[in-house]
């Protein structure tokens, strides 16, 4: 089989979208069964939710940048967070605005910021060995 | 990929996250102070719980018993807040129909900064739990609103999720 030359930053990515979006958002989203409303703690089973949501979302938004910080985009993800937030105290969705939800998405995109030097190396090391080949 | 492809795509992110998290928003909109508001010995199971009936309007009261048939799997029963106080007849056996969902409710006049003169008025309904057996009031969800179906049903949702 041919070397493409992105075969492994390609590889990289995917096992980036998988680990740091993918995942997340299936972890909020099992959060609605039964079965894990049924043994989570009543406060974790609400957050989890949000937590997995902002930093999915803050994830995606760095991993298309190629794990470079934009500011601009960081402060879209908190401000949709407080426009959602902001949207369900007005009674515009269903839920409760709710200024410890607003906190966990902040929080939960600060932590993607945190993991990205972690990841964004990762990315580098594999972009390298990628040009070498 | 180039600057402008990347802007896309976020563009593109923005919008189904927020499609993520509207359809992810639980219909079954619960309040995440339940804890504060619920009494520890409430058991829906062993009780029948009294709701106050929300005689202000017909249509929300249709409305409210229409939601709890569907939504509440144990047992209650819509009575007037007079009923829920007097505790005689049918009512009277406060062991088992202990507890009340009472209607709480104030109202805000706001005033013209400038002439001083009352603005628009707005009431506020919430609910709370109430104890037959020694009178005590629960404190409200303070989540109040001024459509009381928009209160109940996150009250009904929350103590169902409680006890599922």
């Amino acid at each position: 089989m041919p070397f493409n030359r992105n075969n492994i930053a390609n590889k990289y990515r995917a096992f980036d979208i998988m680990v740091n979006v993918i995942i997340p958002l299936l972890i909020g989203y099992a959060c609605y069964f039964p079965f894990f409303r049924n043994h989570l703690n009543h406060l974790l089973n609400n957050y989890i939710p949000d937590c997995t949501w902002a930093y999915a979302f803050q994830s995606a938004i760095l991993i298309i940048w190629e794990r470079k910080i934009k500011i601009e985009w960081t402060i879209i993800i908190i401000c949709s967070g407080l426009c959602f937030e902001i949207l369900q105290y007005l009674h515009f969705f269903t839920g409760t605005g709710d200024i410890f939800d607003f906190l966990t998405y902040t929080i939960s995109v600060l932590l993607a910021l945190i993991l990205n030097n972690t990841f964004s190396s990762i990315f580098k090391l594999n972009k390298s060995y990628d040009k070498k080949i | 990929m180039t600057k402008k492809f990347k802007t896309n795509v976020s563009i593109f992110m923005v919008f189904t996250f927020w499609i993520i998290a509207i359809a992810s928003n639980p219909s079954k909109k619960t309040f995440k102070n339940a804890d504060k508001w619920i009494p520890d010995d409430f058991n829906p199971s062993k009780t029948i719980l009294l709701v106050q009936k929300f005689t202000i309007s017909e249509n929300a009261e249709s409305k409210m018993e229409e939601y709890m048939s569907e939504k509440y799997p144990y047992k209650y029963e819509f009575v007037s807040l007079q009923t829920i106080r007097s505790k005689e007849g049918k009512y009277s056996n406060t062991s088992l129909y202990k507890y009340a969902l009472i209607i709480t409710s104030h109202t805000t006049t706001s005033r013209d900064m400038q002439t001083g003169k009352p603005g628009p008025t707005v009431t506020g309904f919430d609910y709370n739990f109430y104890n037959r057996e020694n009178d005590k009031n629960y404190p409200a969800t303070n989540k109040s609103s001024s459509y009381a179906i928009m209160t109940f049903k996150p009250v009904i949702n929350s103590i169902v999720k409680k006890y599922e």
